[in-house]
């Protein structure tokens, strides 16, 4: 993996402004404040990996460079994944970031029973029934967590979740598409 | 080194160690040298807890939990046990679960992880905000106490050799939630040209594993004396690059999961000699033994005292040696 330098502020402004969709302007501010600045690490094929990284280990990496190794496997705090493609360039957000932004602004997550938390952890969706609260606004991407407000992974809202919770609508439909949960880290990645 | 390997061969194989060898299923060269390591009766004592293997332990991953609590949520489904030396380590001592399959291993609270092997990161103690190199750093359980010790705080470069466990090592900073760690597929001999630059470099270096025989028995066979020879010259390239990149004043830990005195004694030994003047080994007053500072009929550096050894059927732990040097100012 090669860092990318060239048209980085191109991709930075496009995860910029998802994350700002996801949890809205305070986690730019709150990205900023912490110092954090956005890097970019070549997969092959116009896919790049997003990391969230602090001044000392930009340091480490200026210190890399100078002994041409430019190479990381991974860099601080993953951010997500983007793939360009000739008419447009898509952006994946990934987990580590989602939970460490929900518990930092506790906003866009969706607490869960917690039945529907432990079959979450299998992969399986979330019934409308099985939502407890949400803690608006929720995005098209949400972080899913148990009782305790611990986060077990993100899943894509199917309904207007902020509209049917108001309105008090119950049921068995699938409110929420699993899209990662931390059973992953079984499944395929430990 | 050469010479090392000449006075292996020339230890004889007498009728104990080949009577050892067919008990315990080991090579009569291993069973030969843990007689000289323990005595006869410690050799028995040593492959006899082999047998019965060894207690499961956690490491409490305090940057995502603290450890009361962690204990108040697994309290129905484990017994568990505070060791004493690691105050976030805990031995496992009944389970109704899988204890690598829990919500709470999947939220990232918990590493499984041997006591002993808690113990180089304590020992090298980062502080937060310094900069540490893990040279040998897969699948990470190291490489995250040392983020856990520094508080995510500072920056932390991990290396490794094997693209399968680097990817283990990439999945469980994710799984515990560790930001302060730049991961990298490299030969950490190949990093000496960036200069002396960190402030603590952990050597946690490949071995024949000899200490984990309580957990892989198979080890006890498949190893010859070959390997050893062959890791011998890669722990001693490792520990000298490790000199190399560590700040005047900084601190380097070397650590083995083997008890062979050859990946451990004999390695530092060359290390002193080299860098005589330079390099001082640094007390390290916790629970085990010293160091061997005699072994096969060999004098070694006095000074090795001062380094660590743990012990299976002595201290209930992995097999393990610890060495902390100071590379003086
Ligand atoms: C004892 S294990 C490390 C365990 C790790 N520190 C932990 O706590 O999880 C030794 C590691 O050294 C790696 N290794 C072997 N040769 C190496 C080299 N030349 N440079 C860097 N790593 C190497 C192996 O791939 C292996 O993962």
């Amino acid at each position: 993996m090669q860092i990318k330098e060239e048209g980085l502020e191109k991709f930075k402004k496009i995860i910029y402004a998802e994350i700002a969709k996801l949890f809205g302007k305070e986690a730019l501010r709150l990205i900023r404040r912490l110092g954090y600045n956005i890097i970019l690490l070549g997969r092959g094929n116009n896919v790049y990996e997003a990391f969230l990284v602090n001044n000392e280990l930009k340091e480490l990496l200026s210190i890399m460079k100078k002994i041409n190794i430019q190479n990381p496997f991974s860099i601080g705090l993953f951010v997500g994944t983007i793939i360009e493609n000739k008419s447009n360039i898509a952006f994946k957000v990934g987990l580590d970031l989602m939970e460490y932004l929900a518990q930092q602004l506790r906003r866009n997550i969706v607490i869960v029973s917690d039945d529907a938390a432990k079959l979450f952890l299998y992969g399986r969706d979330i019934l409308l029934n099985s939502i407890i609260k949400i803690l608006p606004p929720i995005s098209y991407l949400t972080v899913i967590a148990n009782k305790e407000l611990e986060i077990l992974g993100i899943a894509k809202p199917l309904v207007n979740l902020e509209t049917f919770i108001r309105e008090g609508r119950r049921g068995n439909i699938v409110a929420l598409k699993n899209v990662v949960d931390k059973g992953w880290y079984l499944r395929k990645g430990g | 080194m050469i010479n090392i390997m000449e006075l292996l061969r020339s230890i004889s194989i007498d009728r104990e160690a080949i009577e050892l060898s067919i008990e315990y299923g080991i090579s009569p060269y291993m069973a030969k040298r843990y007689i000289e390591l323990f005595s006869y009766k410690g050799a028995i004592s040593f492959l006899n807890t082999i047998r019965l293997g060894l207690k499961k332990s956690i490491r409490c991953n305090t940057l995502k939990i603290s450890c009361n609590e962690l204990l108040r949520k697994i309290k129905d489904r484990m017994v568990v046990k505070q060791t004493p030396w690691v105050p976030y380590g805990f031995w496992i001592l009944k389970s109704k679960v899988n204890i690598g399959a829990t919500p709470e291993y999947l939220l990232g609270y918990y590493y499984i992880q041997g006591v002993a092997s808690m113990l180089p990161p304590l020992i090298l103690n980062p502080k937060p905000g310094e900069r540490v190199l893990d040279m040998c750093a897969a699948p990470g359980g190291k490489t995250t106490q040392l983020a856990q010790i520094m508080e995510n705080k500072g920056s932390i470069l991990a290396l490794d050799v094997d693209r399968t466990r680097m990817r283990a090592l990439r999945s469980n900073i994710s799984r515990l939630g560790v930001r302060n760690v730049v991961t990298l597929l490299l030969d950490a001999r190949k990093i000496v040209g960036v200069g002396e630059k960190f402030d603590k470099v952990l050597v946690d270096a490949p071995c024949t594993g000899e200490g984990l025989l309580p957990l892989i028995p198979e080890r006890g066979r498949s190893r010859s004396l070959y390997d050893m020879y062959v890791l011998m010259k890669l722990q001693y390239e490792l520990l000298k690059s490790a000199i190399l990149v560590t700040k005047k004043g900084g601190v380097i830990v070397y650590s083995t999961c083997s008890i062979a005195p050859e990946e451990n004694e004999f390695i530092v030994n060359l290390i002193l000699k080299e860098y005589s003047g330079k390099i001082e080994l640094v007390d390290i007053s916790f629970y085990g033994e010293k160091g061997l500072t005699e072994i096969y009929g060999l004098k070694l550096n006095s000074e090795l005292e001062r380094c660590l050894r743990l012990y299976p059927h002595i201290h209930r732990t992995e097999g393990f040696f610890i060495c902390k040097l100071r590379k003086k100012v």
